[in-house]
């Protein structure tokens, strides 16, 4: 990418997007941003009073004809106190299609231009509303599918995980700070620094760091959603299944495209977890090209989940599931007798099926009759279970790393960390002085990670982790 | 202005010949230019007004620095040196910090040679009544002093010292007018640079009492011996033969200094007269060095430590007069007095000079370019404690800077901007002119990002260069330079080419508390432990005998620390990379809403040439950067818009 590319053409512009979803809807909320916002606003609106911050009733009227489109709630900001740190007119209309596209239109015809995704929230990135954490944590809480996945949006939103890494950031500066009088005033009446107050305060860094990676994978599967996969032989009863566990809940269903037999791919809350339920196609060798296609897919989801439910409807279909399962995955599974309703699987059978395949990992069994309901309930419960086993338990107002980025950068600052305290409390030899160049590293870790940028990294930093879809 | 005509037409005149204008004034001659140095007494070209020692942490390398650019001050020291330590020797040769103690009147002297061996340079006496400014009022061409005469130059380095509006202070009744003890202040050059719109403010500093030496009980002192070993600090590379055998005869006999303390009954002599001190008293009120600090600052503000340091430092082989470094103060003279009687070994003690602090104005040095040109008047150029700094060898650094660019200057060519990732002097102008000063600057590896590649050992390699580039160079002085290269080269080669079989460094090891060798080893791989030097090995093996010992200091760090080495030249790249950023020179700071407050502001009255000289003013938050690159990028775009 060149400098070019930096902003957007066009970033002096005034936009105009609906905010709300153009659905059928009691109101529709539009915002207008940019230098002209105000001038716009006068030209359409009557009566028009530019106070910031004052909310009145107005008509808005076409330009051209002059005629009445909508009468609504109007609120003026002016910059830099407003969403987008510009000039900012919102209007609150009748929902539906036709008043706030009349509005759009008008809007339009006045100079402004139609938004491009994640336009206005990029509009405050860049003039200082946000951090690039706090920017990231507004795509998050949009698209938050839990509430676990709201509160940790809404803290990271809140500047919690820049504060934790400033504190840090802070830490280590001291530390560089300590060595570095060290040096320079070697004849100094207190001597040489505390080898174990450097020892100590590295290590308070490290379990620092150590406390946020921890919340990483937490924090990344309820970012990402957690996968479940339904495994099993063709007519096993997974797709009734995967139709009763997304019946229960409030779901998104997609095919997954690409496939011929599609895997389908459904969102949903279990307890307090966001999950992505897969249905597969059927695992077993086929000789049907279509068939393979989607059984060598299922293998892949399979591969990548997090809890697997191997369906059948008796011993040995699930034995011989669990079988093939176990050889792809060791993630831990739950065998799942369908069809509970029609053939009972006796206990003995059941006993004798896990302790069969006990030893190859984590196994349960529960029975589910995906006709009348029953065991679903204690199938969810299995399943958050199993999702929340050596997971950190989030807490209140901690933050929580969600990201790749987030985990690589504390890492590479952990290991720079402990580097440094290897040679600190070692017998290389090597000068203090030398490894504080690790400190110095970690350091650089955590400005990357809270948006302290070379100039080279300007554009990455900021737009390549700034979803611009948002 | 007077009709007169001018005594000497010439290209830079140096005002003030310490540390700051003799350097700029030998660097400006090296560069072709005619220079005049001025001062009010030639008897006190080079005078160390402070404490008699040259170096230190972070002091050493520059000097140093100034030494491979062709400076005085690390000859006139090899010349003057009689105790000499190299501090933090047990942190590893990468912070090692040389320092000499010098003889006072030996180091005057010989600075004042070196300035009149060289070429170009007249040396005239006077004090500097007035800068001669051009009609159209834009640039200074030329001086007037006292005595009414007049030069003409088209490029005025002042290196005023503590002579602007010096005031001396003695306890709370005793002020006396002056730049130095027993010399007297500028005023009127003060008033005119008032006048052409440049700001000033008051610093102060202070000395300690001297005392004399046949008082002094040495019984109860404990002697510093000098650790002369082989080390010069010019790599002398300036001087005709570099020293193999261990030989030294450049510089004096050399003499203990004696370690003693303030204890209690100091403490409780200086808390009962804190009111009677210049400084507690109320009688100045302009701030000091924190990192230097009167023996007042150091009770008051540490009242829990119970005995501070002192070093009686010997002024030189014909005196018996000592230096009390540590205890520096601003109290009457009879409490002076009283406070070295209460002293270890000082009971009986003659005191030859009272102790004193001073107050002088600098100009606060953001009024700067990168070249040390004053930018409200082109020609003008500042150096030394004028810029608000403290320290022999930052005004030397200084001089350097603004003496070459005056020289550049004259001759039409674009300023030398020296970079921090390649000098310490680099990182002082640049820390002064873009972030400012708001105590008396100092140097301490701690200012740098690049305290492991920027050492004192490496000056040469890193400054050498530029040095020939810019012709500060002789003939003869490029040799040495190409010859101290070629022994670092040689080193290094010898390294990796010499094989150790283990008898060989047996005992070596063991003494060095390091592994045996399990085979032959290639020195190099053996030089990599922390505890083994590169000489030893060298002598083990009975190769590198020619090498100087200097040399192989530069080639055994990148030994040992090559991997080090590597990520802070990759540092200097990505700052050097930000330095490539250009700031606009007419960006309007008071427009860029997402900057902070404060950004706005300082960057606004600094207007930074670069990204990377805004990421190091104060106030100025990472965020901010980041808003500043986007708001640059959105005004091109937005210019380029209108064009289209």
């Amino acid at each position: 990418m060149t400098r070019g590319t930096l902003i957007l053409p066009g970033a002096l512009d005034t936009i105009v997007a609906q905010a709300t979803a153009g659905a059928r809807s009691a109101l529709a909320v539009i915002r207008l941003s940019g230098p002209a916002a105000h001038r716009i606003g006068e030209s359409l609106l009557s009566p028009w009073r530019a106070t910031p911050r004052t909310v009145y009733l107005s008509m808005l009227r076409d330009p051209d004809s002059g005629r009445d489109i909508d009468r609504g709630i109007v609120t003026v900001y002016a910059a830099p106190a407003s969403y987008t740190g510009e000039d900012m007119v919102e209007l609150s209309l009748h929902g539906g299609e036709i008043c706030p596209a009349l509005a759009i239109n008008a809007l339009l015809a006045c100079g402004a231009r139609s938004a491009l995704p994640g336009e206005l929230t990029r509009r405050a990135l860049l003039n200082g509303k946000l951090d690039l954490l706090q920017a990231e944590a507004i795509g998050d809480l949009i698209d938050a599918r839990s509430r676990a996945m709201h509160d940790v949006a809404l803290g990271q939103l809140a500047g919690h995980l820049s504060a934790r890494l400033g504190t840090l950031r802070e830490e280590i500066i001291e530390m560089e700070a300590l060595l570095a009088y060290d040096v320079d005033f070697p004849e100094e009446d207190d001597g040489p620094i505390a080898a174990n107050r450097i020892e100590l305060a590295t290590r308070n860094i490290i379990a620092s760091i150590d406390a946020l990676l921890a919340t990483a994978s937490t924090g990344e599967m309820i970012r990402g959603g957690a996968a479940v996969v339904i495994a099993g032989a063709p007519n096993a009863g997974k797709s009734s299944l995967f139709n009763a566990l997304v019946g229960t809940q409030r779901a998104i269903v997609t095919d997954i495209p690409g496939t011929t037999r599609d895997a389908l791919e459904a969102m949903i809350d279990i307890e307090q977890w966001p999950v992505r339920l897969v249905d597969t196609a059927g695992l077993r060798a086929s000789e049907d090209v279509v068939e393979r296609l989607g059984i060598e897919v299922a293998e892949r989801y399979v591969k990548d989940a997090t809890v697997v439910m191997v369906c059948g409807e008796n011993v040995d279909s699930l034995s011989m599931a669990i079988a093939s399962v176990r050889r792809l995955t060791d993630a831990p599974l739950i065998a799942v007798g369908t069809k509970s309703d029609a053939e009972e699987i006796s206990s003995d059978a059941i006993t004798a099926l896990l302790s069969l395949h006990r030893a190859s990992g984590n196994l349960a069994y529960i029975a589910v009759s995906a006709h009348t309901g029953d065991g679903l309930a204690p199938l969810a419960h299995a399943i958050a279970t199993l999702i929340q086993r050596n997971r950190e338990p989030l807490s209140g107002d901690d933050p929580v790393l969600t990201r790749e980025r987030h985990r690589v950068a504390l890492t590479s600052a952990r290991s720079e960390v402990a580097a440094f305290l290897e040679i600190w409390t070692g017998s290389s030899g090597l000068p203090a002085t030398v490894a504080a160049v690790h400190l110095h590293s970690a350091r650089g870790s955590l400005e990357e990670l809270v948006g302290i940028l070379d100039v080279d990294d300007v554009l990455d930093r900021v737009f390549s982790s700034f979803c611009v879809g948002k | 202005m007077t009709s007169q005509p001018n005594e000497l037409e010439l290209d830079v005149i140096v005002v003030g010949a310490g540390h700051a204008g003799t350097e700029a004034a030998v660097a400006a001659a090296r560069l072709g230019a005619r220079v005049g140095l001025i001062t009010s007494a030639l008897e006190t070209i080079g005078q160390l007004s402070c404490n008699p020692a040259i170096g230190g942490v972070a002091k050493g390398t520059v000097a140093r620095e100034v030494d491979a650019l062709g400076g005085v001050m690390s000859r006139a020291t090899d010349l003057a040196t009689l105790q000499f330590r190299m501090l933090n020797r047990g942190k590893g040769p990468a912070v090692w910090a040389p320092r000499a103690q010098c003889d006072r009147g030996m180091y005057r002297r010989a600075v004042r040679t070196l300035i009149e061996q060289q070429q170009m340079l007249h040396t005239i006496q006077g004090t500097v009544a007035r800068l001669l400014i051009g009609e159209s009022g834009g640039r200074v061409i030329g001086i007037e002093t006292l005595e009414g005469r007049r030069f003409g130059a088209r490029a005025v380095v002042i290196t005023a010292g503590t002579f602007l509006r010096g005031r001396l202070h003695i306890g709370t009744d005793t002020r006396i007018a002056g730049g130095r003890a027993g010399d007297p202040p500028a005023i009127q050059l003060a008033e005119q640079l008032d006048t052409i719109g440049l700001i000033s403010a008051r610093f102060k500093t202070g000395t300690p009492p001297r005392i004399d030496g046949r008082s002094v009980d040495y019984s109860k002192l404990e002697r510093q011996d000098s650790e002369i070993e082989q080390f010069d600090y010019s790599w002398s590379h300036f001087w005709d033969s570099p020293r193999t055998d261990g030989s030294t005869t450049r510089h004096p006999a050399q003499l203990p200094c004696w370690i003693t303390f303030a204890g209690e009954e100091t403490k409780r002599i200086v808390s009962e007269n804190i009111n009677k001190s210049a400084m507690y008293g109320g009688a100045i009120g302009s701030r000091g060095p924190r990192y230097c600090p009167s023996v007042e600052d150091k009770i008051v503000r540490f009242p829990n430590v119970e005995r501070h340091q002192l070093f009686l430092e010997p002024e030189g082989h014909d005196t018996a007069e000592l230096y009390v470094n540590g205890l520096s103060t601003s109290l009457p003279a009879d409490v002076q007095l009283e406070m070295l009687h209460s002293v270890p070994g000082l009971g009986n003690v003659r005191m030859t000079r009272a102790g004193y602090a001073i107050e002088y104005d600098y100009f606060p040095p953001t009024q700067l370019d990168a070249s040390l040109q004053v930018k409200a008047l082109d020609g003008l150029y500042f150096a030394g404690q004028i810029n608000g700094t403290t320290g022999y060898e930052e005004a030397a650094g200084q001089g350097v800077i603004a003496g070459i660019n005056a020289a550049l200057a004259v001759r039409g060519d674009a300023p030398a901007i020296f970079g921090r990732e390649r000098s310490y002097i680099g990182v002082l102008v640049d820390d002064l002119v873009t972030r400012g000063v708001d105590e008396p600057y100092r140097l301490f590896t701690s200012r740098s990002e690049f305290r492991l590649t920027v050492r004192q050992d490496n000056a040469l390699r890193r400054l050498a260069p530029l040095a020939i580039e810019l012709g500060m160079l002789s003939e003869r002085e490029q040799r040495i330079v190409e010859r101290r290269f070629a022994m670092e080269a040689e080193a290094s080669t010898l390294a990796e080419s010499t094989s150790v079989r283990p008898e060989q460094v047996r005992v070596l090891l063991e003494e060095a508390g390091s592994a045996q060798l399990p085979h032959a080893m290639r020195v190099a791989e053996i030089a990599k432990r922390q505890n083994v030097s590169l000489a030893s090995l060298f002598v083990a093996t009975g190769v590198g005998e020619d090498i100087d010992r200097d040399a192989l200091i530069t080639a055994e760090l990148e030994l040992k620390y090559a991997g080090y080495f590597a990520r802070e030249r990759v540092q200097a790249e990505k700052m050097k990379r930000m330095g490539d950023f250009p700031l606009p020179s007419a960006l309007p700071y008071d427009e860029l809403r997402s900057l902070s407050t404060e950004a706005r502001q300082k960057l606004g009255a600094l207007r930074p040439r670069t990204l990377a000289q805004a990421s190091r003013v104060p106030g100025v938050s990472p965020n901010d950067l980041q808003n500043l690159v986007l708001e640059i990028e959105r005004r091109r775009l937005a210019s380029a818009d209108v064009v289209r």
